[in-house]
């Protein structure tokens, strides 16, 4: 009897001690270096796809991919290569399904930026009556496209106005979507509120950095940070825009006459061989906009814990759904670029510190990087989760007999022309 | 198609009151006839008046519209407000059928999920922007204060995350004498430790008595400092300086013992240059530690081999680093060391510094100062103070400190960073500069010219015996202030000696302050 009782009092005791480190875990444990993005967008950048959808891969012949690269490999590192990568990612990926009829996704693998000039730039001339052989191709060897004319389908258009196939902005407006895509879902890089080239729905995602360049130049976190705001590129384009005013919509120009005498902008356009090092080594990077808002600046900013300044109106960042970007980076608009050093010294500490904390989560970094094998988190992943969240598709999509939407006769007649 | 700089944008400042014309020429997407004519006669104007004169045309082309908003004053007078919304302009999304009533190539059938998202007020849109500059586009200094702090701040938090541990202070002992560069180095060397982010002893040890000099850097310097002096005065000869300087150190560190100031010893010579990484690594030491130094500055040996004139195969500078010498498991084996050269001296020539030959420096060793303490609990390879410092001879460096050169930990990734620099460089010792760089009263400068009266008087270049001398008459002369007087009486003893070589310094005719 003594014994009983004297065991349950020990029990009785260790429980009341243990209680609360069971109920506050974290008493029991110091400030971390990151902080996880809390709440229904950060929790979301941890999702695993896996079983929440099925993606089926179309066979296309070999020279609307395969052909393409081997052409030219340099497809494969310059920042369009994310729809290689893709491709790649998914013919081995546990959501591929090889029964069509159970697909939830239908994914078409052509490589529509792989046509480049001797300097590396892709010509998109040709990829508009690529996309609608490719589309042809498909719509006649499986009934899917016609089942819902595009609506299940996804396509990877990275170039820099997306599926409008220019580089030039006026053209590519002019041009517009590609009609034959208007009902499909596009992953693209390019996003800019209340702009022809976004579609409702795409899925905005970063352009492609090699994350082995990137790992190589890490160095050690504790590295004081030097430098108050980093900026290399151009200021302006000689070439395209000899008068300026017309490239980067006159921003980076201003930034430049503003503040090229200030001590704490370290910004130029020589492109030292430390670029990433000195990254590091800076509170804020300037992302501003180019020809195109978005750069692979954010990427290389997020990685590399630099809070990125994002100088581009309405621009609209890879996945918003999934990433808070109003509290890790800074917005300026391009009409306050002279106030920039008045606003970004009268950001508090407190909020640096938390944005940097934010930026060090390793989740953060992984959702910018198309990583080679894939990895749980990464871009594959994001795009993934993003296509899972427009699940289960609305059953108005399905095209009855007879009703046609997609007109494959709009368009500017040298688009009409059959490819190769 | 890179641009090699960023261009000049002289003319948009200019420009930036002036309309943007080429808006209304996107605009249109059918110029009008009356437009189309007063272009071309432009074009011709500006062909024979050899600038452009297209812009100032449309500006009566401008004046001659009657949109409200458009006026040019109302333009002119904002320079940083945003141009409104253009009336006349692609208006985005540019939906077929919709922009123009002329007819439309094709015609989309109305279908809530083909057309793009109905037409909303974008604020952006293609064309050329003005680029805006503000008025006086400086640094606002208090903005750049602002900046700084916000830097500091940061540094501080990634110290905090990221460097583990807690922040031992640090003890620093220098060695100094009274002499031409003591200032410079002095100032160097405060304004690197006064950057340490950490708690910091300086202990400065001077040759020939406590001067007032010295004593008012360190006051300024804000730092936690004891000023102590060793009574026997700087030796000229190189040789004898190192011993001297021995000799000072350890009375340094006599007196963090006899003290028990706890912390983490650095010996940084005044001439050294130092790595703020330097001092985040030496928290890091037990006991006692080693550190590469790097040594620059050329060095010629009178033994005629290319690897000491510090010369590669290639011809390339190379450049010599003393310091522990590790293998791949990070152990200590052996050091890294300049063997010992004979001195080769040059005053005239001053580009050849002078090499200190040790085998090593005592500023590539760190000490825990507990090593020296009476009573502290040390493990068993440290000897006793005593023991070390019972020699007639004044110990070169702490490696007697261990009984065994094993036990020395090696720091900076296993010595492979370069965390201070060596270079003994001093002025000439003929300068008469006084360490302050300050000549007060101001003296009156002789200087001879071709036609002096005196044509005897001469100027020569001391030889290394008068140079010896000279230092012997400068250390006597403490005070700082340079005497009028004397500068005046050396001027009418060079009148009246002027046969032969002057022998003493201040005989020369350039009279400089003592």
């Amino acid at each position: 009897m003594a014994t009983s009782f004297a065991v349950n009092t020990v029990i009785v005791i260790l429980t009341l001690i243990l209680a609360p480190i069971a109920v506050f875990p974290n008493l029991a444990v110091s400030a971390e270096p990151h902080e996880r993005l809390s709440g229904t967008a950060g929790d979301v950048l941890e999702d695993d796809p896996v079983g929440r959808l099925k993606v089926f891969v179309y066979e296309l012949p070999s020279k609307y991919n395969q052909k393409m690269l081997e052409k030219d490999p340099r497809c494969l590192r310059h920042m369009f290569a994310s729809e290689i990568f893709v491709h790649q990612f998914l013919l081995s990926s546990p959501v591929r399904t090889l029964n069509p009829q159970e697909a939830d996704w239908f994914y078409t693998p052509v490589y529509t930026t792989c046509d480049l000039t001797p300097n590396g730039f892709p010509l998109p001339f040709k990829s508009p009556q690529m996309m609608r052989s490719a589309i042809q191709y498909i719509s006649k060897r499986w009934p899917y496209w016609n089942r819902t004319e595009g609506a299940d389908h996804f396509f990877v258009v990275p170039h820099d106005f997306g599926a409008c196939f220019h580089y030039q902005e006026e053209q590519a407006i002019n041009r517009g979507i590609l009609p034959v895509l208007l009902r499909a879902t596009l992953v693209q890089t390019f996003g800019q509120s209340y702009h022809a080239c976004l579609k409702d729905g795409s899925i905005v995602v970063p352009p492609y950095c090699p994350p082995q360049k990137m790992q190589n130049h890490l160095i050690p976190p504790r590295t004081p940070r030097s430098i108050f705001v980093y900026f290399r590129g151009l200021y302006n384009d000689a070439f395209n825009d000899p008068q300026g005013g017309y490239y980067a919509r006159g921003a980076r120009a201003s930034v430049w006459e503003n503040f090229k005498s200030n001590p704490v902008f370290d910004i130029s356009t020589l492109h030292p061989a430390t670029y990433y090092e000195d990254m590091q080594r800076a509170i804020f990077c300037l992302c501003p906009l180019g020809w195109a808002p978005w750069s692979p600046r954010l990427v290389e900013s997020v990685i590399f814990g630099c809070i990125p300044v994002i100088i581009a109106d309405d621009i609209v960042l890879p996945f918003t759904d999934a990433i808070p970007w109003n509290e890790i980076a800074v917005f300026v608009p391009e009409i306050d670029v002279p106030k920039l050093d008045t606003i970004l010294t009268s950001i508090s500490p407190d909020e640096i510190l938390r944005k940097q904390r934010l930026l060090a989560n390793p989740a953060m970094k992984q959702a910018m990087l198309f990583t080679q094998p894939a990895e749980p988190g990464d871009a594959f992943h994001q795009i993934l989760n993003g296509l899972a969240r427009k699940l289960p598709h609305d059953s108005s999509i399905s095209v009855q007999p007879g009703q046609q939407f997609l007109n494959w006769n709009s368009g500017p007649p040298g688009d009409l022309q059959p490819w190769e | 198609m890179k641009a090699t700089g960023p261009r000049s944008l002289q003319r948009c400042n200019t420009r930036r009151t002036s309309t943007s014309p080429e808006r209304y020429s996107e605009g249109s997407i059918r110029p009008s006839a009356l437009r189309l004519c007063v272009h071309a006669v432009a074009c011709l104007v500006s062909l024979i008046l050899g600038f452009r004169f297209s812009r100032e045309a449309l500006l009566v082309v401008v004046a001659f519209r009657h949109s409200p908003g458009d006026s040019i004053s109302q333009k002119l007078s904002s320079n940083l407000d945003r141009i409104s919304e253009p009336e006349i302009g692609l208006k985005f999304p540019y939906v077929p059928g919709k922009a123009t009533d002329d007819a439309a190539p094709e015609k989309l059938p109305l279908d809530s999920k083909l057309t793009v998202p109905p037409v909303k007020s974008s604020r952006v849109h293609v064309g050329r922007h003005e680029i805006l500059i503000r008025p006086w586009p400086r640094p606002n200094p208090l903005e750049v204060a602002v900046a700084h702090a916000l830097l500091q701040r940061v540094q501080q938090e990634q110290r905090r995350l990221y460097v583990a541990g807690e922040w031992r202070r640090v003890i620093v002992i220098t060695p100094t004498f009274s002499r031409t560069f003591q200032w410079a180095h002095l100032t160097g060397l405060m304004h690197t430790l006064m950057s340490v982010p950490g708690p910091l002893t300086w202990i400065v040890v001077e040759a020939g008595g406590v001067s007032n000099e010295t004593a008012s850097l360190l006051a300024r310097s804000g730092l936690e400092c004891f000023h102590l002096s060793v009574d026997q005065s700087m030796p000229a000869a190189w040789s004898q300086r190192e011993p001297m300087e021995s000799l000072m150190r350890v009375t340094a560190l006599r007196f963090v013992r006899e003290r028990k100031l706890d912390g983490v010893i650095v010996f940084a010579d005044d001439s050294n240059t130092h790595s703020l990484r330097l001092f985040d690594e030496v928290q890091n030491v037990k006991w006692l530690g080693a550190v590469s130094v790097g040594i620059l500055g050329n060095y010629v040996s009178t033994q005629d081999t290319q690897e000491l004139q510090g010369l590669s195969e290639e011809g390339r500078q190379l450049v010599s680093v003393q310091g522990p010498a590790c293998n791949e498991s990070c152990h200590l084996i052996g050091w890294h060391i300049l063997p010992r050269l004979e001195q080769s001296v040059k005053f005239d020539d001053v580009s050849k510094t002078v090499v200190s030959t040790k085998d090593l420096v005592w500023a590539g060793f760190v000490l825990n100062s507990r090593i020296l303490w009476e009573d502290a609990e040390k493990p068993d390879y440290i000897s006793d103070w005593d023991e070390w410092t019972s020699n007639q001879v004044v110990p070169s460096s702490p490696l007697g400190l261990v009984k065994n050169q094993v036990f020395v930990e090696p720091l900076g990734n296993c010595g492979r960073e370069v965390l201070l620099w060596w270079l003994r460089i001093e002025a000439r010792a003929d300068s008469k500069f006084p360490s302050r760089w300050v000549i007060d009263p101001p003296l009156e400068v002789v200087v001879p010219s071709k036609r002096t009266p005196w044509p005897e008087a001469r100027f020569e270049q001391p030889s290394l015996v008068h140079s010896a001398e000279s230092l012997n008459q400068s250390d006597k002369h403490r005070v700082k202030h340079s005497g009028r007087t004397r500068s005046k009486q050396g001027a009418r003893h060079s009148n009246k000696r002027r046969q032969g070589l002057p022998s003493k310094v201040e005989d020369f005719t350039i009279s400089q302050g003592q």
